[in-house]
């Protein structure tokens, strides 16, 4: 009992440090109902969209930055804590700059020092990227939604068979790859892409198959991982694309259950 | 010296996947009643489990690859997998079924334990459906009454002839297939390894069957 309440403490204390930062940083936390007209929340950021559009946007000054806790809701009955940090509206480099130092220092904190950082692997994909590769390819609309379905279900074979007909040499860019063979293969199809993170302080690869569960990412997606860990422990990315300020924004949702696994070390892989 | 582990399906699957795993050179566990066999320096771990578990223990990383039939993957949509591989190997299909070789008209009844790829079926054909959940015996179903359809995998369709049904239509084709857990996939060699030496196999077999 003792040790399991010790556990219980040690992931509190964790998630009350990402929590106290946050506020430090000028974050404001907003809460959104886990269950609502009889369905279960499974993204804390439609929901978080869904309560800010309920006020007149001329009040509002753009990007928000507002974080959300609770549990999200899977297939089944599955469902996981989660703390997702948004900005929300226009953003700038500099937004960018700071969601990965938010992102290094949120996720630092279920390490067992700040030192094994150097573990967590950034996996960074762009669907801008992707968008002008399918256009340059000349796909049709049937043929790049197909692709893009493909990848949001993790059907990677059916993604080489597409990739492998117009652009054979285009295969390794779906598929982990550091940077400079990367953007080697990358600026090989696309006028000069320069890569758009530059903070970041562990090990980051790069793969065009990172294109996130979520339809409404349109720019950079991103899951960090611990290597020992089967699960990300965070995913995020840019979406945009609307006229209303609303609908653009950066953010990353934490995975506290995999935080939890990290400080004690349930490994399973 | 191997780390990874690869869970495979009981039945049909793992009858099938023999051939690849010994194709592709490692000795094959006999499993006698034991289901999990730790890695060693000749081959990848195993793990012997339930079909419709695979997707969950790649999923949570319990083990990094999986093989399974496409019948469960599609039903099981939204699990945080990466399907590799068309293994090409332990073919079946998912099938309408009935007493009479007849298309339903209007609401239908359809007893099933794949009630998401019915209710995919018959929602893109604009056709209301009513199911019954079953784990199993679904061929009973519509002798006891519970519904006149079933949609159900088969393989030769002998257990359907032998029950008096008769196929109504198919809804896909289905082979095993290679899944793996997307942080393995990418931040382990060794992943990309195993698969590029069960690719290899595959294409050997198949090379081998078009020969016969």
């Amino acid at each position: 009992m003792n040790y399991w309440l010790d556990d219980n403490r040690r992931h509190y204390r964790a998630f009350t440090d990402c929590v106290t930062l946050l506020l430090d940083r000028d974050f404001s936390p907003l809460f959104t109902p886990p269950v609502a007209e009889q369905r279960f929340r499974t993204d804390h950021t439609e929901a978080i969209l869904a309560v800010v559009e309920s006020f007149p946007t001329d009040e509002i000054r753009w990007p928000l930055r507002i974080f959300s806790a609770g549990p999200l809701f899977g297939p089944g009955q599955q469902w996981a804590e989660a703390l997702d940090i948004e900005w929300i509206g226009p953003t700038t480099d500099h937004d960018q700059s700071e969601l990965i130092e938010v992102l290094s220092a949120t996720s630092v904190v279920w390490l067992e020092s700040p030192r094994a950082r150097s573990d967590l692997t950034l996996i960074v994909g762009h669907l801008g990227w992707l968008h002008a590769l399918m256009a340059g390819w000349q796909l049709d609309e049937v043929a790049q939604r197909d692709l893009l379905q493909h990848l949001r279900a993790g059907r990677l074979s059916q993604v080489q068979a597409l990739v492998n007909e117009v652009d054979p040499g285009a295969l390794p860019l779906f598929s982990p790859q550091s940077a400079q063979p990367f953007f080697a293969a990358l600026n090989a199809r696309l006028a000069s892409v320069q890569p758009p993170i530059q903070t970041w302080s562990g090990r980051m690869l790069w793969d065009l198959s990172m294109v996130g569960r979520r339809s409404y990412y349109t720019g950079l997606v991103f899951a960090l991982y611990e290597p020992r860990m089967g699960q990300p422990l965070a995913l995020g990315g840019e979406f945009g694309g609307g006229q209303s300020p609303l609908h653009q924004g950066l953010g990353f949702t934490l995975d506290l259950g995999v935080g939890r696994r990290i400080l004690g070390r349930n490994l399973y892989v | 010296m191997y780390e990874l582990t690869i869970a495979i399906g009981k039945g049909r699957v793992l009858q099938a996947f023999e051939t690849l795993w010994t194709a592709s050179g490692w000795p094959w566990p006999v499993p006698e009643r034991r289901l999990w066999f730790p890695p060693t320096t000749a081959r990848p771990g195993f793990i012997i489990a339930r079909g419709p578990d695979i997707p969950f223990l790649v999923e949570r990383g319990a083990a990094a690859f999986g093989v399974v039939g496409e019948d469960v993957l599609r039903e099981q949509q939204g699990v945080d997998v990466l399907e590799l591989l068309d293994l090409a190997c332990a073919p079946c299909r998912m099938v309408l079924a009935a007493s009479q070789p007849r298309w339903p008209v209007g609401p239908v009844q359809v007893a099933t334990k794949y009630p998401r790829v019915t209710r995919q079926f018959f929602a893109q054909r604009s056709q209301p459906v009513d199911i019954v959940s079953l784990s199993g015996s679904l061929e009973m179903a519509p002798h006891l009454g519970l519904a006149p359809y079933i949609v159900d995998v088969v393989q030769t369709g002998r257990t359907l002839r032998e029950h008096h049904l008769h196929e109504v239509a198919t809804l896909f084709p289905s082979t095993a297939r290679l899944i793996v857990n997307p942080a393995v996939w990418r931040l382990r060699a060794e992943a990309q390894a195993i698969q590029a030496q069960l690719a290899k196999a595959v294409k050997h077999q198949n090379y081998v069957e078009e020969l016969s």
